[in-house]
Formats: C-alpha cells, structure tokens, sequence
C-alpha cells in the first residue's frame, strides 16, 4: 500500500489560481475526500495527482519520491470520471480488460482479472455489452472495475456518483465503501456532496478557493469546524450577535442582541466584549415545554414558518426579536407558524470563530 | 467540464505538443496558402499589368484593365445582370428554403435524419447533371411541356429552356440544398427553453418565433444568403448549360477573356470583383455574427 | 391548436414539393437513360440498355473515365491525411492562432470555383509551370481539402477528452491512446469525408476547366463537350451512371458512419 504526499503545489490557470500552496498527506490505506464548493480546486488537485495536470509549483512524492515527472500511464494510479468516460466502441470487457493490455499481462490472466473485477463490482455478465446498453450505474460500476483491475497503487475518483439518480447513489456509496475494505487500496475522492463525504471517508479535507480550509474525521469536521466556512458548509447554522456580559474559566454568559440571556460553555471571552455566535439548527430543539435541566437554555418563542423536508421539518422560530432556524424530526410534529413553542439549547452547542 | 478539451496533459515538456500541433497543421496550411490564397493574390498582380497587343503579358503597371471595367458599360451590364441573378436566386433560396428548414426541426428524430440526408444528397450528385437534368424537363418537348399540352393548357410549347427563366430554375435548385442546411443550422443553435420561456411569458407561437426564435437563428440565414449569393455570382455550368443566346453572365465573361481572349490581366480583374464581393460579404457576416459561427456542425 | 396543426401541414406540403424540386429532375435523367427514343424528348417510347451498351464503346468516354478515377483518387487521398492531420491539430492540441487558423482551413469554402480556378492558373503561370496532370491533382486537393478539415474536427472534438485521458491513466501512452481510442473513433468521419473528398473531385468542373492539360477530358469535362454538339442519349446514360454511382457512394458513406460510429449523445442511465 502507499499513501501520497503533496508539498507546496500550485497550479494556476491564466489569471485563475486553481490551487494555492497546497500541503496534504494521504496515508497508506487511507480513504480520503476533497470537499469544497463548485470551484474551490479539487478536480485540479486530482488531476495533478492523476499526472493529468503539471504543477505549476511544488511537489507530488510517493515514498519520498517525486513524482511530478512520471507522466500519467505510468503512475499505476486508478482513476474514476465523474462521467465514467468508458470507451464508447469496446465492450464492458474490452473497457475493463484495456489497462492490463499495456501492463504485458498474459491473455489468460486478463480474462481471469477481469472476471474477478467484474464479480467484484457485482456485474458477472455484462461483459460483451457496449456502454450504451448499460445503465448509469453500470457504467459507472464498470469505470470502476476498469480502474481497479490494473491493481493501481491509488485510487482516484472524480465525482464518480454525481450523474446517478438519488437512491442509485446511496447504492453505490455502500459498494464503493465495501469494494475500498476488500481491496484495502489508498483512494482521494472528489466530491461536493457533504453527506458524500462524511459517510465514506475515513478523513476529509475541506477546501476553499484552492486551499485547504479545514481537514480532519468527518466527525472532527461536524463537530469541530474550525472556521465559519467549515461550520456552514456542513448544514444549516444560526448566527446570532451577542455582548458577553459575565465571563468565566470555562465558558461565559452573553446577552444576545435583542433577545434573552444564554449561559454558554466552552467559550471564553471578555466581559463587555461583543461577539458573534453560531449554532447548528439541528442542535437547537423546540416543543411545547421542556422540564428545566442543568447545561440548557430554554426561551419562549413564536414559530413564524414552517418548512416540511421529509425526515426533518424546518422552523424559524422568533425569539423577543432574534429569528432561529431549528431543525428537528418530523415525528409526531403538531406545530404550526404562530404556535407558542419553547427553545431549547444545549450551553456546548454554541460554536465562535 | 464534458466535452471541454484540455490537451495539455503533463508532459513534461510543453514545447514538445505545442511543435507537434505545428506539425500537423502546417500542410494543410501550406496548401492553402500556396493553392488558394497567393493565388488569389496573384489575381489581384495581374489585373494591374499590361496586355501588349500581341496578347503577350508585359509586367508593367497600369490602370487600363480597371478603366476598361469601369468605362464599357457592356461589362457593367453583365455585372449588374449578374449581382440582379444572384439577389434574386438569393432572396428566392431563402424564402422558399426557410419554411422546410423550420419544418425539419419539427419533425420526429428518425425523420428528421432522413431530411438531412436527403439535404445532403445534392451535394454528392455532380453539379453539371443537376444542370442538366432539366433540359429534358423545360425543353420544347420535354416533360413540362409535354404535360401541358396534354392537359390542354396550352396549345403552343412554352419557351422555357435556354434562357434566363431556366437559368433562374437551375441556379434556385442548385443553391437551395445549402440554404436550407444553412438555416435549419441555424434554428437548431436555438435553445428551445428559450422559445419556451417567451411562450410562458405570454409570447403566441408567431410573436415566440419572430421575437425569439428568428433573430436567434439569423447566423444560419445569414451564412446561407451570402454562400448563395457569392456562389450564384460565380456560377459558370448553369448558365452555360441552361442558358441561350444573350444570356451572358459574369462567371463566362470570365471564362471567356481568359479562355477565347488569352487576355489575362483583364480576366484577373474581372476575377477580382467576384473576390471583392465575397470579402465584402464575409465583412458583413462577421459585423452580424462573428465569423466563428459560421461554419457549425449539424447535431442530429 | 388545430390552426396550429394545419399550418404544419402545410408546411409539411412545402417541404416536400421543395423536395421534389431538389431531388426530382435527376430522377427524370435517370428514366429517360432508359428510353428507345435517341433524343431525350417526352412521352417515352419504350425501354432499352442501347445507350449504356454505346457509352461502354465509346473510347473517349472511357478514357475520361479513366482520367476522373484516377485524379479523384488522387486527390482525395492527398487531401484526406493532410486534412486529418490538420483537424487533429486543430481540436487536439490548444495553441495561440488556432482560431484563425482553422477560419483559414475552412474559408476557402466560399470561393467559387471561378476564383480558385482563373487564381491556381495564374499561379502556375507566374512560376513558368505547363499545366498538367499532377497540377490538376494538386487544385483538387486544394480544393476538397477546407471539407475534409470541418468534418473531421467536428468529429474529433466531440469526442470527451476525459476518454482519452482514462485512457492514458490505464497505461496507454499517447501514441497508443491515438490508437485505441481516438482514431477508431474518429475514423467514420475520415472515411465518409474522404469519399466526399472523392466524389466532388470527381465531379468538378468549373475550375477544372481552365487547369485540363490540352488532349485530355474528365468525365464531367467530357460532358460539357458532349453537350456543345447534341443532347443525345448517351449524355444521360452517362448521367444516369454518374447519379446512381454519387448516390450509393453517399449511402456507403452514410453506412460506414452509422456502423462504425459509437453515438455518445445518446441518452443514458435510467434503464436497467
Ligand atoms: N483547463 C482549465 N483551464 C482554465 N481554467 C481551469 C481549467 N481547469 C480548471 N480551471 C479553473 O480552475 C478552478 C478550479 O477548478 P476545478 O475544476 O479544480 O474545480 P472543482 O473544485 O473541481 O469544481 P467542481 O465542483 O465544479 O468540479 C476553476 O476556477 C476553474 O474554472
Ligand atoms: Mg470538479
């Protein structure tokens, strides 16, 4: 197994910077996602690593050693288009069987790896198809196949799963993440779906104008964004103006402007010092009452909207002025704009940057 | 990003694909340059030396072949008979193609191809038979006449061969394929949700097409009329073959100085004038719809 | 909605009369080829081969023939690998000029054969050359070559580049992923603008006409002589032939393009 390194790299596009001083480390095993925003520089950085694209700046190491020279068909990386780019005038088989053609493979050796790939992404008899007569998802399980079966050092996937429908999606999440534990191969996976990232990868590096915001576990990123950007990028956030007006070791009360008086914990600041606070919508709950616990603030509030999603509903509550968004279980749910609702936050939700 | 290409995949050496892509294309723009444009330039040289009266061609500066232009109105006569052709056959191709053309995007994909090719079809089949072909159509005996007669409509056989009226005939069916490929290209780079979005907005289907639909598809019309208008300009085999006495147009003039005169520089800056008209045209386009739009692909 | 319909209708209509118009009158050429009478007059008096059997003795024919293969051929292979060369530079490779360049490989459409004729003529008189056949064979090229160029990029570049590019992160270089990806790909379009390339070389004659070495005739040069002296009937078996040969060569152009091309427009996904 080998993981990647990438130090310094740079690459820039006309007047556009791609990718800015970009430093990362991929280890040994490792499934890893480029999240960011449409733009943000992760199909470059991709790239670059892919051997598709030079680096303007910076290196590319594998075990210590540069790579930037080695020029794509030599890399023995595994690469996943986010459009499946199979040959449109070779059969499933042919696709798959094309990488091990440059690789000397003996002929009977090529049938016996691309039998097995094909088992492996759960496609045993399409093999004399063309890809026009296979579905997306198909076609996508045979791009796959076609990257795997090279027994690449790296696998790299480029928004593989963003032209399938919903639940196809969620299908081949799950396969994507049992075909990574069977192989136990080292992949970068490019996307800009947030759920996509957080429930495959094993780290996620979250990027932003072609530069590292943020990388960590998903739960190190949900929980723990370390700036406003990483806190928003993950769902819907609250932000709310307040003035501190007693501080403590381990946390502070604040008056948020306009509204009511909050104990919040794990957040230290001076007093008399005005600050901006955020909390995620789903932290906050909201109900008829609450009995009155340690470790909550709980307020009185009218919901003006409503929004019905599905599994959740969304509320923007007012609270003596200050407008909330919370997001909670559509369960048993009788409220309705103009009810009278009771807030409830937990004191640690509170986040600042 | 699809269908964007990029080309320059890591190579470690950009001057290697850049002096590759030179490679290719240097040929092919050789021949271009040596066939057609200094040739082309040469037209203009010769039209400005002199014809000694042994017919021989002297290398010396004159204004004469020019002033001859100019000067006979026997030249402008033809000249103005031929730009009065190519107006008319223009103006003919294009009111007549542009209802088939917009027909063609109506139509189901399956016949929609079958149009196409059939559009194409034209293009293969030799120019001097298409010509041809209608002699024994307009003749005195032909098909036209021979039906008429029958009919009882006439008792007499309309003169409808070896004259302007057949040459008229024969020019329309030859440019009219282009035409329509060129208009029908045209419609099709218009977004349909756009047309949409204007009937939503209150649009009928005739205010949709002349608000939206027509000035989006005027590139295609636009490069139909000049391709016609140049191309009936230098029409040479239809007048020649559907043509009779008295019938003369520029493009024989042309052949005829140069052919039965042996007088070059005179046929040079005959030449010359079809040229002015298409840089003159090709201008025109340009101002209208920039030039990269001219030549589009058909998507079926 | 029904006013809408019949305006289609009519439109429909109009469509196909403009087709007749097109289309037809070589239909006609092609009937009367077979008819007994020896002028090409209406009604028809019957049916026969007499014509087709006399143009296959008439040597001058013959030889015309013989000319037009061989200089169509000539030409269109020229133009055919100068022209995808070209086109391959033109959509493979991103480098400063192309547009103009490929303005310039494909304006020379619009020049009517007058032009290009009276132009390559003067040419080869500044330089002191005869005419002749290879200078014949060279306007040809020249002349096909802009058609050759659009078909062929046109094709090249609707071909994903991330095609290729998976190619080459499988282990193809790049002359290999040319190979196995691009060429087959784009190789109905080559062919089928080639046998275009072919038939309007062998069907030129505006130009050609002025570039004809003395004592020598294409086929449709020949044609023209025929026609200064009668309309007699050997003149549209000969048509006839010329008509029924552009059409199947269009039809196998077509075929090899339909066969050989792999459609990624279709749509995709959705069925299982
Ligand atoms: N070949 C190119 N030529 C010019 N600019 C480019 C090229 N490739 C990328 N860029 C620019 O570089 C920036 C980063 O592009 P990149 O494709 O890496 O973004 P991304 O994060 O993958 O976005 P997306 O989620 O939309 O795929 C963008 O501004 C893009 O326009
Ligand atoms: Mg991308």
């Amino acid at each position: 197994m080998t993981g990647i390194e990438l130090r310094h790299v740079r690459k820039q596009f006309g007047a556009t910077v791609a990718v800015e001083d970009l430093n990362l480390v991929v280890r040994a095993g490792e499934f890893l996602s480029l999240l960011g925003p449409s733009g943000c520089g992760k199909t470059t950085t991709l790239r670059m690593v892919a051997g598709l694209e030079y680096p303007d700046k910076g290196d590319i190491l594998i075990n210590e050693q540069r790579i930037n020279d080695i020029p794509v068909h030599r890399r023995n990386f595994g690469m996943v288009f986010q459009d499946h780019a199979l040959f449109p005038h070779k059969t499933a088989y042919d696709n798959i069987a094309f990488g091990l053609k440059y690789r000397q493979v003996e002929r009977a050796d090529i049938e016996r790896r691309v039998r097995r790939a094909l088992d492996i992404v759960r496609l045993p008899n399409v093999g004399d198809r063309l890809p026009r007569d296979l579905s997306g998802g198909q076609q996508q399980r045979v791009a796959l196949a076609r990257a795997i079966v090279i027994e690449p050092d790296l696998l790299l996937f480029d928004e593989p799963l963003s032209a399938l429908d919903a639940n196809l999606r969620e299908e081949m999440r799950v396969e994507l993440k049992r075909i990574h534990h069977t192989l136990a191969i080292t992949a970068i996976y490019v996307t800009h779906d947030q759920a996509e990232a957080l429930s495959m990868s094993d780290r996620v590096v979250l990027m932003r104008d072609g530069r590292i915001e943020q990388q960590g576990t998903p739960d190190e990123l949900y929980r723990k964004p370390a700036s406003e950007f990483s806190a928003r990028f993950f769902g819907q956030v609250n932000d709310v103006s307040a003035t501190v007006i007693a501080a403590a070791d381990n946390g502070c009360r604040v008056k948020l402007d306009g509204g009511p008086e909050v104990d919040i914990a794990g957040i230290r600041a001076n007093t008399g010092e005005p600050i901006k606070l955020f909390l995620r919508a789903e932290r906050a709950q909201i109900g008829l009452s609450f009995p009155n616990e340690p470790g909550f603030a709980t307020f009185e509030g009218t919901i003006t909207t409503c929004d019905y999603l599905g599994v959740l509903t969304r509320y923007v509550v007012d609270v003596a002025g200050v407008s909330f968004v919370v997001l909670q279980s559509a369960a048993g749910s009788v409220l309705r704009p103009r009810d009278r609702v009771t807030v409830r936050i937990p004191s640690d939700a509170w986040m600042k940057f | 990003m699809n269908g964007v290409r990029h080309g320059n995949v890591a190579s470690g050496i950009a001057g290697d694909t850049r002096a590759l892509a030179w490679a290719l294309v240097t040929p092919a723009l050789c021949c271009v340059v040596a066939f057609v444009l200094a040739p082309i330039l040469c037209i203009g040289i010769y039209s400005f030396w002199t014809r000694l009266a042994t017919g021989a061609v002297q290398f010396s500066f004159t204004l004469d072949n020019w002033r001859e232009l100019f000067g006979d109105s026997f030249y402008m006569l033809i000249l103005l008979r031929t730009l009065r052709l190519a107006a008319v056959v223009t103006l003919v191709c294009a009111i007549v193609g542009y209802g088939p053309a917009y027909y063609i995007t109506l139509v189901s994909p399956a016949r929609r191809a079958l149009l196409v090719i059939l559009l194409f079809l034209p293009s293969w089949i030799s120019y001097i038979v298409r010509s041809m072909s209608w002699l024994p159509i307009l003749g005195k005996e032909g098909l036209f006449n021979s039906l008429l007669l029958r009919t009882g409509l006439i008792t007499e056989p309309l003169p409808l061969l070896y004259n302007d009226f057949s040459i008229y005939v024969g020019l329309v069916q030859f440019l009219l394929p282009l035409m329509i490929i060129n208009i029908y290209i045209g419609l099709q780079a218009v977004d349909r949700k756009v047309v949409d979005a204007a009937r939503t907005l209150g649009a009928n289907p005739a205010q949709a097409f002349w608000s939206v639909t027509f000035p989006l598809a005027l590139p295609g019309l636009a490069a139909g009329c000049l391709l016609v208008f140049i191309l009936a300009m230098g029409a040479y085999i239809t007048p020649i073959i559907l043509g009779g006495p008295g019938t003369t147009y520029y493009a024989n003039l042309v052949f005829e100085t140069f052919v039965s005169h042996q007088d070059w520089p005179f046929g040079a800056t005959l030449s010359l004038v079809i040229i002015f008209f298409l840089v003159a045209g090709l201008a025109g386009y340009a101002q209208l719809a920039g030039l990269s739009t001219m030549f589009r692909e058909i998507r079926r | 909605m029904s006013a809408r319909r019949a305006l289609r209708s009519l439109l429909g209509a109009l469509t196909l009369i403009t087709y007749l118009f097109m289309l037809a009158p070589a239909l006609v050429v092609v009937v009367l080829a077979f008819n007994t009478s020896p002028s090409s007059t209406f009604p028809m008096t019957g049916l026969t081969f007499r014509w087709f059997a006399e143009l296959a003795q008439d040597d001058a024919v013959l030889g015309a023939l013989w000319n037009s293969l061989v200089l169509a051929l000539c030409a269109s292979t020229l133009s055919t690998v100068v022209g995808t060369a070209a086109a391959l530079s033109l959509s493979c490779f991103r480098f400063a000029g192309r547009g103009p360049m490929q303005l310039m490989l494909t304006v020379p459409i619009l020049v009517p054969h007058i032009v290009l004729g009276v132009g390559l003529l003067l040419a080869f008189r500044v330089f002191g050359l005869a005419k002749s056949f290879p200078l014949l064979v060279i306007g040809h090229m020249a002349m096909t070559l802009p058609y050759v160029v659009l078909t062929t990029s046109h094709r090249l570049r609707a071909i994903p580049a991330n095609i290729e590019e998976a190619a080459r992160t499988l282990g193809a270089n790049r002359i290999q992923t040319f190979c196995a990806i691009t060429l087959p790909l784009a190789l109905p379009a080559v062919l089928a603008s080639s046998l275009f390339a072919f038939m309007s070389s062998f069907d030129e004659v505006t130009a050609t006409l002025f570039w004809l070495p003395a004592n020598m005739q294409t086929v449709p040069t020949q044609i023209m002589a025929m026609l200064q002296f009668s309309v007699d009937q050997k003149i549209n078996a000969l048509a006839a032939l010329l008509i029924v040969g552009s059409v199947v060569l269009a039809a196998a152009a077509l075929a090899l393009g339909r066969a050989l091309s792999v459609d990624e427009q279709r749509p995709r996904g959705k069925r299982t």
